[in-house]
């Protein structure tokens, strides 16, 4: 420091001293705070039906009553809401995205007895599929009538088992089949088949892999809100990797006898379609499965990569799964079959997904089944076959 | 000669206490001497022997004696008090080699030459070297664990005297390149490429004024990678592609990813010096920097990411008396202001705003007691605030605080060839009214936002003490070890019993 002779007295050190302590407190940082500008806004949905069901109804093609969902492509939110007696669902403070849009009303069979006669549950479906969204509007949705799904593929375990100690396993994966009517359904010949990529406008599905419920027509019947397990392989897989499960009780495996696979003691799914692999695998990354009933299941012939072909219009219940839901580009199935993509998981995990419940009739789980595994679906942290589990409430 | 000291660089062991940090919202500007490098890339500027001054001309008007300078440095910061993305370990060792000598009558030349090694445990998803820097765009992926870093950065400077001794000119260039990557799959690499350019002017008006001017191009580039893996691991990582506040977008790994982020910017400072008015001597610095940064993907397709820029406004001023004729008062005062914005990358709006105010003043009283040593109290006090709003989630955070510290300064004057700094001192930073808004959140705003709040509102105690012992080992040697341990202690229910500690250490051989 250089000195120099003068000095300065102390009373003016002493206001230099106030003056900068003034100045600190006078200008002490603060700022008045408002709540924030958001890019979120709200988004109306216009419901109608243009099939006569609701105008039946109630002299309008508005529909009141529907459930709209509202998933987004990219964050992966669901935003839903209800419509009002004009038709009209708000669904308030969604983020600027790609979404995809699915409407159901649901019918009860009093509401179908006075349109059709019969007193049956009906759904009235829609969807609209990459809406851009990025300022307050309205869409117009037209929904129709779809069959409910009365057989469904309740929880699907694609996931594998994190290693414990075996590393990649996924010997344990399964398929449960759930009973959401209120008739006794039976299963014989039914059709578990997945559905190859490509091919999401042709009017068949191509299936690497078809297996069937073996029977004559009523050897296996299934009451309503019964379930069964069909298993890859039906043994307790947790004694060779612990984090893993045990399915020794599932009702049938599937069974790849010329592939070196191992024939448990649960009966053995039919083989009708195998094309490659040690036994029906279930893609730990992304596939399509689905359930379908045809007469003969050879009648529609192979694709030219030795995929078997079975109809859309045989299919009872799909669902889609992916591990980058964003990826909706790669879907294997079109809107009609199932609008979204469940999963989103990363693999080896040890979770599954699994409906979620819509509703109760008495004792009795009703399953959601918007034909949008994206809202449908719910991921569990870990599986559980031969039982629902609720959602927790947030 | 001894005294003919020539520049020798790659010569083993080097100095100076240049040291990675990790940059958070610092409690206090008390030590923030506004160092660009320190600002965007957490290299401190090497507390060498010769002036640090903002600008390269005065280098010469500085110059004492040729010298080197060789060290070590070593600084160690760990604890569970920190940011989510802060590593819960972390250690920077620096080897320096710095130098200065006269070229010509009127020229100086200076430089150092640095390698740097960096370990951190349980570092958190973000791929980004500095996710607090302001840039609201991170990649990031879903695996926690350590990073290494290995790199080289120089600076070379040139100053020049001019018209007698009335006019200087200098200018220096800064460049830094480095190579950090992830331990743990999918071992994401980040590698730096980093250029400074600093130019000067420095007129001596007369024998009480110096008026000095600088101006500093950056540009600043980080690129993250993550290799594609290997099919046969069957593994598909998750990535997080952050922006903002809340809702990334997730994805699967399933190619190579790339981001790069580009950072370019100018500063301009002015520097003064003025003796006896008011005064013995005033100093004064001030400077506004600007920058921006664009976030890309893709590497042969780039893809945008986002836009961000800043505006800052920094003064620092001190001003020194001589009171009862033996002892010295300083009294001080710093302030900056940090303007930052962002914009979507898809949609033309901003979608974030950053701000951050801070200001501090206080005063110094050194009293020598007797002839052996000195002691030097401090007192200051600070007012700032940290603003920052997610406007496309709509999300806000508002933290005022006010820091109050002190500390005590024992100089003891050489005696056989050792002179040593002894201090202690403590802050406490006391958070104002905050104010937070955040009607509609997800899992990533529970996650991570909200314990960054968390951290944020934590009032904050802060003791520290420091040792510097410098022994004049002979005319033309000296050793210098300079000891630094502090620990930041939270009072907030949230962070019960957690702590961060840092040890710095630093051992030098100049001559």
């Amino acid at each position: 420091m250089i000195f120099s002779n003068y000095k300065y007295r102390w009373k003016e050190i002493s206001g230099l001293i106030v003056i900068l302590a003034s100045f600190l407190w006078i200008i002490g940082c603060s700022e008045s705070v408002a709540p924030p500008k958001s890019m979120r806004s709200n988004y109306y949905v216009s419901v109608l039906d243009t099939s006569g069901f609701t105008e039946q109804l109630t002299g309008d093609i508005r529909v009141e009553g529907a459930q709209v969902f509202a998933n987004s492509i990219s964050y992966q939110n669901v935003y839903q809401g209800l419509t009002d007696s004009s038709g009209q669902a708000q669904l308030t403070d969604i983020l600027p995205d790609q979404y995809n849009f699915s409407i159901t009303k649901r019918l009860t069979p009093e509401e179908v007895f006075q349109i059709t006669g019969q007193s049956i549950e009906r759904i009235l479906n829609g969807q609209v599929q990459n809406v851009e969204i990025q300022e307050p509007d309205t869409l117009q949705v037209y929904i129709h009538p779809a069959t409910l799904g009365r057989l469904v593929l309740s929880e699907i375990y694609y996931n594998g088992s994190p290693a414990d100690p075996i590393p990649y396993y996924f010997h344990d994966q399964f398929t449960e089949l759930y009973n959401n009517s209120d008739d006794t359904l039976y299963l014989d010949s039914l059709i578990v088949a997945d559905a190859d990529g490509g091919y999401i406008d042709d009017e068949y599905i191509h299936s690497v892999h078809a297996y069937m419920i073996p029977g004559s027509g009523r050897d296996h019947p299934l009451a309503p809100g019964e379930m069964i397990i069909i298993a890859q392989d039906a043994t307790d897989h947790s004694s060779v990797n612990k984090s893993s499960i045990d399915l020794s009780h599932a009702d049938f495996e599937y069974f790849a006898p010329d592939q070196g696979d191992v024939n448990y003691d649960a009966p053995n799914m039919k083989q009708l379609h195998h094309k490659y692999g040690i036994d029906f695998l279930y893609s730990v990354m992304s596939d399509a499965l689905t359930i379908l009933k045809v007469d003969d299941p050879y009648a529609y012939g192979y694709d030219d990569h030795d995929c078997i072909l079975f109809p859309k219009s045989a299919i009872l219940d799909a669902v889609e799964y992916r591990d980058n839901l964003s990826e909706t580009k790669y879907k294997r199935l079109d809107p009609s079959l199932d609008a979204g993509m469940t999963g989103g998981i990363e693999n080896y995990q040890g979770l599954s997904v699994q409906r979620k419940i819509s509703r109760y009739e008495g004792e009795r789980i009703i399953l959601m089944d918007n034909n949008n595994s994206s809202i449908d679906f719910e991921i569990l942290e870990e599986p559980t076959p031969g039982y629902i589990v609720e959602e927790e409430e947030e | 000669m001894q005294n003919e000291v020539h520049i020798k660089f790659g010569i083993g062991f080097i100095c100076v206490a240049v040291v990675f940090t990790m940059q958070v919202f610092a409690q206090s500007i008390l030590r923030d001497n506004f160092s660009l490098t320190e600002t965007y890339l957490a290299i401190d500027r090497p507390q060498i022997t010769w002036n640090q001054s903002e600008n390269p001309a005065w280098q010469i008007r500085d110059f004492k004696v040729n010298n080197m300078s060789y060290g070590v440095s070593f600084d160690f910061n760990n604890g569970d008090f920190a940011l989510p993305y802060q590593p819960g370990i972390n250690r920077n060792i620096n080897y320096i080699a710095a130098g200065q000598k006269k070229l010509f009558e009127n020229g100086l030349f200076t430089g150092y030459v640095g390698y740097h090694q960096q370990n951190m445990d349980e570092k958190k998803w973000v791929h980004n070297r500095m996710p607090y820097r302001g840039i609201p765009f991170l990649l990031a992926d879903s695996s926690t664990g350590g990073m290494e870093l290995n790199g080289i950065h120089w600076q070379l400077g040139y100053s020049h005297k001019l018209r007698g001794d009335k006019l200087y000119l200098g200018s220096s260039l800064f460049y830094n390149v480095d190579e950090e990557h992830k331990t743990v799959f999918p071992k994401p690499i980040n590698k730096h490429r980093d250029i400074a350019f600093t130019t000067g002017v420095g007129s001596r008006i007369n024998s009480n004024i110096n008026l000095g001017l600088s101006a500093t191009y950056f540009d600043f580039q980080e690129i993250m990678e993550t290799s594609k893996y290997s099919l046969e691991q069957d593994k598909t990582p998750i990535f997080f592609n952050i922006r903002g506040l809340d809702n990334p977008i997730i994805s699967r790994g399933q190619t190579s990813e790339e981001r790069q982020i580009d950072l370019t910017g100018y500063r301009l400072t002015f520097d003064s010096e003025v003796y006896d008015l008011l005064s013995e001597q005033i100093t004064l610095l001030a400077g506004v920097e600007q920058a921006k940064a664009e976030a890309v993907d893709g590497g042969a397709y780039p893809v945008p990411q986002g836009s961000w820029s800043s505006n800052r406004y920094f003064y620092s001023v001190r001003m020194a008396f001589s009171v009862f004729r033996t002892t010295s008062l300083e009294l001080f005062s710093k302030g900056q202001i940090n303007d930052q914005t962002a914009d979507h990358p898809d949609i033309d709006v901003e979608i974030y705003e950053y701000h951050r105010e801070q200001i501090l003043a206080g005063l110094a009283w050194q009293i020598p007691v007797g002839s052996l040593f000195a002691i030097k109290p401090s007192v200051y006090g600070s007012s700032q605030y940290l603003k920052r709003a997610d406007k496309f989630n709509g999300i806000l955070d508002y933290y005022p605080a006010t820091i109050y510290g002190g500390s005590l300064e024992l100089r003891f004057f050489q005696y056989k060839g050792v002179s040593t700094n002894l201090e202690m001192g403590s802050s406490f930073l006391e958070i104002g009214d905050t104010e937070m808004f955040a009607d509609r959140i997800g899992w990533y705003y529970n996650q991570i936002t909200a314990k960054e709040s968390e951290y944020y509102q934590s009032n904050k105690l802060k003791p520290w003490v420091s040792a510097k012992i410098k022994w004049k080992h002979s005319p033309k040697v000296d050793f210098v070890l300079n000891i630094q341990y502090e620990q930041i202690i939270p009072d907030s229910h949230y962070f019960e019993n957690s702590r961060r500690s840092r040890l710095k250490v630093d051992f030098s051989v100049e001559y």
